[in-house]
């Protein structure tokens, strides 16, 4: 059997590549291209034929012998002109093979875990590669599908299968001479892996800012100007702005990337005490949306008296923001030297460079990337905290009575470490992860 | 026309797994023979004199739950009852004794002798009768057919068992006893997988001969741990052990004469068990440790004859000697026999489904160590699932599936069926991962209301069990229906945390330092009860929680084992699998998803297109 789909994306563009692979994708590619002889790793020109021998299309066709393939089976990548016509006509053609038909869902890369050249771990990191959109993501998601990181964890694992082995002889050999000073023995080695994995834990903390960016909330009392920035951030009109009081309810959602980062900044319902209830709804979903974020920007009119109840929401991980400079009236706050404050007329786009910049400066102040962090899902952590937990309770029994005891232990540490590059208990998990997917990738 | 004897169900061979198969299929009310060689070796110990050890002691509690015979006969037999790992948690604790091996075949004959539904026959099986893929019939050596429905082969080490002394070779099954030719081949012939292992026993010693006084002495416990729920007393003396070490002026002449060590000459190519080494093998793979400790273990009260534990052997008779008289304690010792090692052909276990039925011949169940395992305790057991499936077989009933989340005899047969073996198998309790919840003291819960339910335990046994449960039931009622304050713990010496909250003792009994009998003190109406069973109730206080999070993974566990394949899938009709992954799954042919991702090799991706393809062709078919 062998599968065939889209390997760009969808859409009228200059090239589209077709990949197919599976036992008799050479055949396939044989009888499409005419040639009788197919190099592998050789960029192929020639015309494609359908079944009626009547040309498709020409261009370039690469073949790869399994095992060296992505999938791990034959895979030939046929590199064609990006029009509808010319694709569909190519798949219908594809599909008249005998057992050939287009591929499931992540179909491609669940073979390649399945030949083994992949694992679980790089199966992720490749669906955040697929959809990383900075610098920052892409360089992370490579690292962390890199071999290296699963032998990070392999080892690790190594390392404690190792010492429960020792645990274990102890259990199961006790009439042999086997060290009964195995607790002792293996103490600092322990304690090492867990300072080891604790490191891994530490470093990985931002992992979900890299993944899912820093969260910014645009809050201030209402009509203050916060759907203005919001637009004129995004650079379009996504948050409704009227002079009304209390437009904005729901949450506005506006991401760019600054330096590499992508930051998401939020418009929120204007905090005010409210008799309506849809706003009322809209005030306690912006004060959740706070409580969640990294950074506030806490805009004000600067033409009319500081609301000083929402002052209280300042913070270190604050900016105050003056709005409407350009109006003649000013409050004088940013005579105030206790708060940072920034001049800005969303109107007349002045002085909004100089807010982002500073946003960008407190994200590096704040969040160091760790270019060395292996950590990318929330499981990951889970899984290191749980390693931690159980390596904790094991270094807790110091009497040899307890080996039974302290052995579970090491084997829920084991079982842990596992789970992250997928030993063990990964069904459900292949799952969640297939459904990522998107076809061809 | 020779005259036929007919049979529901005969058992060949009468060792370990032969004896407690025959007894079981009896047991379950099926019309059972044995046949065997001789009445003489029927229950022999053919290598060490002792029964139990860790795991293995879990697997002999495990059959005397199911009223099976090896427990009562070891703990009739025993002469040295000692629990291995007796200070440390019961979930490791492995109950062991030496026992006579003269009693131990005693015993046995015995007991199969007097055994309801069973008749034993004393005359070599040589051919099976076959007819398409089933054995309608034997023919034993004398000329005598045997038909039944089912047969049980239970050859041991005997399938062209080849002896190795030095460079001598003899075809024998034990020394001194013929080996069983010929049904190796027959069993070819249907294209079962048949490999060779290797196993070893050091040289026997004339116990009169050894000199004990300069040696560390190992007694008997003083409370002996019994395997069998129904033995409440010691029926043998006991004795004691001596033990000495190897030296470094054994070490040289071992390595001196490598050479002429079968093992090391080359003349011996199969696998032996890496946790049961020769000497040699010690000497070679251990070459830092200074000396090797051997224990010397009287084989029995009536006999002079010692076991020395730890140094089995293959190399010449004469050599054996040498190193003997350089060991402390044997300088005049008397070799009775010398060690050798034994090669012998194998199935493969992944030829046999859950009952260990064949999957080729369907009406022939295999057990022991022709399925590649080592052990007393291992044959046994197989012998017991073997025997029990026939007879459930015969009488048209579901088969018995041993779970591993149950029962060390589940995990060794999933191991068996599943994962198949590379050198000998032997149980450990780290094969189980459900350790701390299957242990030697509560296998009788675990497992006897299996016995009960379908009808294979004597009326005895069954109102000991049900009389446990309730005592059981009612003591833990008790505990968990009285409440006391922190406060009043605290007074009579009880560290607990002063919150105020009301606990019942059944929680207190979770605390390290807290005994049922100290609880006593403080509550003078605290019932009396068996030791058992406040033994009982104190442990599962003490692993509470971790047997809480065992049985959420027992959970997961089993919603895996409930997920059937359906039967005759065409594993090459499956796009997306490896050629490899896709002859794994046709060698072993899981019953479920969950032994499906035990294979070795098989990855969770594998199983999860082979889910949507079940799923798929489900759907097709509704």
């Amino acid at each position: 059997m062998s599968i065939f789909a889209l390997a760009t994306a969808p859409g009228t563009s200059g090239l589209a590549v077709i990949r197919l692979s599976g036992d008799n994708a050479f055949n396939i590619a044989k009888q499409i291209t005419k040639k009788k002889v197919i190099k592998p790793r050789f960029a192929h020109f020639s015309k494609f034929y359908d079944l009626n021998n009547k040309v498709i299309d020409k261009g370039i066709f690469i073949a790869f012998k399994k095992p060296h393939s992505y999938t791990g089976d034959d895979v030939v990548e046929f590199h064609i002109h990006g029009s509808h016509a010319v694709i569909s006509y190519f798949f219908k053609t594809l599909s008249k093979f005998k057992d050939c038909r287009l591929a499931t869902a992540g179909e491609f890369t669940r073979n390649a875990l399945l030949n083994k050249k992949i694992n679980l771990l790089q199966a992720e990191s490749l669906i955040d590669l697929i959809n990383s959109e900075t610098e920052i993501q892409r360089t992370h998601a490579l690292r962390v599908m890199d071999d290296d990181t699963t032998k990070i964890y392999d080892s690790l694992r190594g390392e404690i299968i190792k010492i429960l082995s020792d645990y274990e002889a102890v259990i199961d050999f006790s009439d042999d001479e086997v060290g009964k000073d195995v607790f002792s023995h293996n103490r600092t080695k322990l304690l090492k892996l867990n300072d080891k994995i604790k490191g891994i834990i530490n470093k990985g903390k931002n992992y979900e800012k890299i993944r899912e960016g820093f969260k910014v909330s645009i809050i201030g009392p209402a009509n203050s100007g916060k759907s203005s920035l919001i637009n004129y951030l995004a650079n379009r009109k996504i948050s409704i702005v009227s002079d009304t009081p209390g437009t904005t309810r729901d949450i506005i959602e506006a991401s760019i990337v600054i330096n590499g980062k992508l930051i998401r900044f939020f418009d929120t319902a204007g905090l005010r005490k409210t008799k309506n209830k849809i706003e009322k709804i809209g005030v306690s979903l912006a004060q959740k949306n706070l409580s969640e974020s990294d950074l506030k920007l806490i805009i004000f009119d600067n033409s009319i008296p500081i609301d000083k109840k929402i002052l209280q929401y300042y913070d270190s991980n604050s900016l105050i923001i003056l709005n409407k400079i350009d109006k003649k009236k000013s409050n004088n706050f940013f005579k105030n030297k206790k708060f940072k404050t920034f001049k800005i007329s969303i109107k007349h786009n002045i002085g909004i460079s100089n807010v982002i910049k500073e946003i960008s400066k407190m994200f590096d102040k704040h969040f160091k990337f760790d270019h060395d962090n292996i950590v990318s899902r929330k499981r990951h952590q889970k899984n290191l905290e749980n390693t931690v937990f159980f390596i904790e309770n094991c270094l807790k029994k110091k009497n040899i009575d307890q080996i039974d005891i302290a052995a579970e232990d090491l084997r829920m540490a084991v079982r842990n470490l596992g789970e992250i590059v997928g030993y063990v208990n990964v069904e459900d998990l292949l799952d969640r992860i297939f459904k990522d997917y998107c076809i061809g990738k | 026309m020779i005259s036929e004897k007919k049979f529901d169900v005969i058992v060949i061979g009468a060792g370990h797994a032969g004896c407690e198969a025959a007894a079981a299929s009896a047991r379950a009310g099926v019309n059972t023979a044995l046949i065997t060689n001789s009445l003489s070796t029927v229950g022999e110990m053919s290598c060490n004199p002792a029964i139990g050890g860790l795991g293995k002691g879990h697997l002999v509690r495990e059959i005397d739950a199911l009223d099976g015979i090896m427990g009562v006969v070891a703990d009739q037999s025993g002469i040295q009852f000692r629990l291995l790992n007796g200070s440390r948690g019961h979930a490791v604790r492995g109950p062991r004794t030496q026992s006579d091996r003269v009693l131990y075949k005693k015993y046995m004959q015995n007991m199969l002798l007097n055994y309801c539904n069973l008749s034993l026959f004393y005359d070599p099986v040589v051919e099976f009768i076959f007819s398409k893929n089933k054995v309608v019939s034997v023919l034993t050596k004398s000329g005598a057919s045997f038909s039944a429905k089912k047969f049980v082969l239970t050859t041991g080490t005997f399938l062209n068992g080849l002896i190795h002394i030095g460079k001598k070779t003899i075809s024998a099954g034990r020394i001194n006893e013929q080996p069983t030719l010929g049904l190796s081949e027959q069993l070819q012939k249907f294209n079962f997988k048949i490999g060779r292992l290797k196993t070893g026993t050091p040289p026997r010693l004339d116990g009169k001969t050894i000199d004990y006084n300069n040696l560390e002495i190992q007694e008997a416990d003083v409370n002996p741990f019994f395997f069998s729920y129904l033995t409440k007393k010691i029926n043998a003396k006991q004795i004691s052990c001596g033990i000495t070490y190897t030296n470094e002026q054994v070490h040289k002449v071992i390595e001196k004469n490598l050479k002429s060590s079968a093992m090391y000459s080359g003349s011996i190519k199969s696998v032996g068990p890496r946790y049961c080494p020769s000497i040699e093998d010690k000497i070679v793979k251990f070459k830092d440790k200074g000396r090797h400790q051997i224990f010397l273990e009287p084989e029995s009260l009536t006999t002079d004859v010692v076991y020395p534990n730890g140094i089995s052997t293959s190399l010449p008779e004469e050599i054996q000697q040498e190193i003997l008289f350089k060991i402390n304690g044997l300088e005049n010792v008397r070799m009775i026999r010398p060690g050798y090692a034994i090669e012998y052909d194998y199935v493969f276990p992944t030829e046999l489904d859950f009952t260990l039925r064949t999957k080729k011949i369907e009406n022939l169940y295999l057990a022991g160590q022709i399925n590649g395992t080592t052990g007393y305790e291992e044959a046994a057991a197989q012998g017991l699932v073997a025997g029990i499936n026939a007879a459930m077989s015969v009488k048209k009933l579901l088969p018995l599936k041993f779970e591993r989340s149950v029962s060390y005899i589940g995990v060794m047969i999933d191991d068996l069926i599943t994962k198949g073996v590379n050198e000998p198998y032997r149980m450990f309790t780290s094969r189980a991962e459900y350790r701390l919840s299957l242990r030697a003291d509560n296998a009788d819960l675990r497992l006897t209301p299996l016995a009960i339910k379908n009808h294979f335990i004597s009326a005895k046994r069954k109102s000991k069990f049900v009389n446990k449960i309730n005592n059981l039931n009612g003591f833990k009622l008790f505990l968990s229906s009285k409440f006391v304050s922190p406060t009043v713990l605290k007074k009579n010496g009880i560290k607990i945390s002063q919150d105020g909250k009301k606990r019942s003792l059944l929680e207190i009994l979770k605390f390290k330092d807290v005994s049922v009998s100290k609880l006593k003190n403080i509550f003078s109406d605290i019932p009396n009860c068996d030791p058992e069973i406040e033994d009982l109730v104190k442990t599962e206080s003490h692993y509470s929680g971790y047997i809480e999070q065992q049985k959420r993974d027992i959970d997961v566990f089993r919603k895996d084992e409930d997920l059937i394949i359906p039967k005759n899938i065409n594993y090459d009709s499956i796009s997306g699998l490896s050629n490899e992954i896709k002859r794994k799954l046709k060698d072993v042919n899981p019953n479920t998803f969950g032994q499906a991702l035990r294979i070795d090799g098989v990855t969770p991706a594998a199983i999860n297109i082979l889910m949507i393809f079940c799923k798929n062709k489900l759907r097709k078919a509704s």
